[in-house]
């Protein structure tokens, strides 16, 4: 439980896209800024900064030393998560209900057309066993989760197919995703080029280039703020091991644990009922399924029956992603932060054309680690 | 040393170019010599050990030092695996890690060694992609003459 109130109090993110024509430091300055004017503060406002990058992903070490002056935080009291900015978004949070804080920056960046993303993320792995062979990456590692849970559960692997072509038909509504050309349906979903079966090019992320910056406040600074808060109503954390060979990978028990503690915090019993919209990072079809699974978003055992019902459909009683996810647009490390202000727009009715319809609690989920590792879930109302 | 690239489109902020680096650190990386060294020794001749740990009786193989659930160090408590057991999972990989197209499939897995509670990544020989299934049994395929080396096991296979 947190000692006071913590709430977004405004946001901005680039298009997640190829942004090779412009700098790293411009695609930060020009999200801060309109963060800052989303908000109605300037820079002085700001206490602390909490930024979110991999310095493998920006080819510096300690890379928040180059970004300090773009996101604003010249001379102020600034640091990096190494994880997701969801992850930046609870420290920031954290900051501010300690007391010694009124108002904190997130700012979460990478630029995936400015590195060799498989290469960054290969090197995840343990150096001394698993990366000795040259066989395992992010996405192998998420094959074997995908087999294990398809095995479980019995199902096909054109269920993988049928999550990605619903978050693409979302991402059509989604004017700043653009990573893929979105067309496609189901079936040239199911064929389209295998990277490790069962995952596909279109049931994997599209690394993007990407910026997102939500300005967080404590009561009662938020409340004096020009906008309407989206109250942090809970949020919880966990992680299970690294290791593979130890983990059950038909499920994802760190996300249910996770979960646990935000509903706690937010009162929320019966989150079936009671959450009406979530924004998931999916960075692979089958976790979105999993994921339902796990945060208790189905009304059913099966989140495959859901899906098919048209429970997590944008028009559906419970939608799932109707910013179209991370299948849909990925710029590594802003996943959980873009989640997280998709799912604030939606509480204030702000989404545009994939609003949902009355919108009182939405949830946004980060996750980091090879096959979803390491959770983050966070409730938000108003 | 840099390749300057100048980019076709202009933008209102300003054109900009681009600068090539690469990250070429060397690394040692440091791990206990008496587990690996162990572990490794037993390939050679053919076996495979695992540690167990005292107080939840997990048993990993490869060895691990810590049990991170119970929080305790795993004193020398070495246990011998067989080197047969099952197909946990797998993938058909149509790429290499970095992206580049495999000639042939390839099959990777994950093995639960007979007698051990964790299980190894592995390379799996001796079945088409439309044949593997979770559950199967799989051996051990060792070098010929084995070193000493992870490369001792050379793949996994089919168990008659």
């Amino acid at each position: 439980m947190f000692e006071r109130k913590v709430a977004l109090m405004g946001w901005a993110m680039s298009d997640q896209a190829s942004r090779i024509e412009d700098t790293r430091e411009g695609m930060i300055f020009d999200t801060v800024r309109a963060a800052l004017d989303h908000a109605g503060i300037t820079r002085e406002s700001v206490d602390t900064v909490v930024m979110c990058s991999n310095d493998f992903y920006d080819g510096h070490t300690i890379s928040n030393v180059f970004t300090v002056e773009p996101a604003g935080a010249y001379a102020k009291d600034e640091t990096k998560v190494e994880q997701d900015g969801l992850h930046a978004l609870l420290y920031g949070a954290m900051r501010l209900a300690s007391g010694n804080y009124e108002v904190a920056l997130v700012v979460a960046h990478s630029k995936g057309s400015e590195f060799e993303a498989s290469v960054a993320l290969a090197a995840q792995l343990d150096p001394t066993y698993d990366r000795q062979f040259g066989w395992f990456n992010d996405i192998s590692m998420a094959a074997f989760q995908a087999r294990a849970y398809l095995t479980r559960k019995k199902l096909p692997e054109a269920v993988l197919a049928q999550v990605a072509a619903k978050n693409f038909a979302n991402a059509r509504k989604n004017p700043q995703a653009k990573a893929r050309d979105y067309a496609a349906g189901a079936e040239a979903i199911a064929r389209s080029k295998p990277l490790f079966e069962p995952l596909r090019e279109q049931t994997v992320y599209p690394v993007t280039d990407g910026c997102c910056v939500v300005v967080l406040a404590a009561e009662p600074a938020a409340k004096k703020m020009k906008r309407k808060p989206v109250w942090i109503k809970g949020i919880g954390h966990h992680q299970e091991a690294y290791a593979l060979g130890e983990r059950d990978l038909s499920k994802i028990s760190s996300a249910k644990a996770a979960a646990r503690r935000a509903y706690k915090m937010a009162g929320v019993k019966k989150p079936a009922a009671e959450i009406k919209v979530a924004e998931l990072s999916e960075m692979f079809a089958h976790q979105e399924l999993m994921l339902a699974e796990a945060l208790g978003l189905c009304d059913q055992p099966s989140a495959a029956k859901c899906l098919e019902s048209g429970r997590f459909d944008l028009k559906g009683k419970l939608p799932i992603n109707p910013s179209g996810g991370a299948l849909a647009a990925c710029a590594l490390g802003t996943v959980g932060l873009v989640r997280a202000v998709e799912a604030a727009e939606q509480v204030l009715g702000e989404a545009g054309e994939h609003q949902v319809k009355g919108v009182k609690l939405a949830l946004a989920h980060g996750q980091c680690g090879p096959a979803a590792q390491n959770n983050v879930v966070a409730i938000l109302g108003k | 040393m840099a390749e300057e690239k100048k980019q076709e489109e202009k933008k209102p902020a300003g054109e900009t170019k681009t600068v090539k680096g690469a990250w070429d650190v060397k690394y040692k990386w440091t791990f206990r010599t008496d587990l690996m060294d162990r572990y490794v020794a037993g390939l050679k001749e053919k076996k495979l050990w695992g540690t167990r740990c005292g107080k939840c009786g997990r048993v990993f193989a490869p060895p691990k030092d810590i049990c991170g659930k119970c929080y305790e160090v795993i004193e020398d408590n070495w246990v011998e695996v067989k080197d047969h057991g099952e197909l946990v999972n797998y993938t058909v990989g149509y790429t290499s890690i970095t992206g580049q197209p495999y000639p042939e499939p390839q099959i990777t897995g994950t093995i639960r060694f007979e007698g051990s509670d964790s299980w190894v990544l592995g390379s799996i020989k001796g079945v088409k992609p439309e044949d593997i299934k979770v559950g199967m049994k799989l051996k051990v395929v060792w070098r010929a003459e084995p070193k000493g080396q992870l490369s001792d096991i050379e793949y996994y296979a089919p168990a008659d």
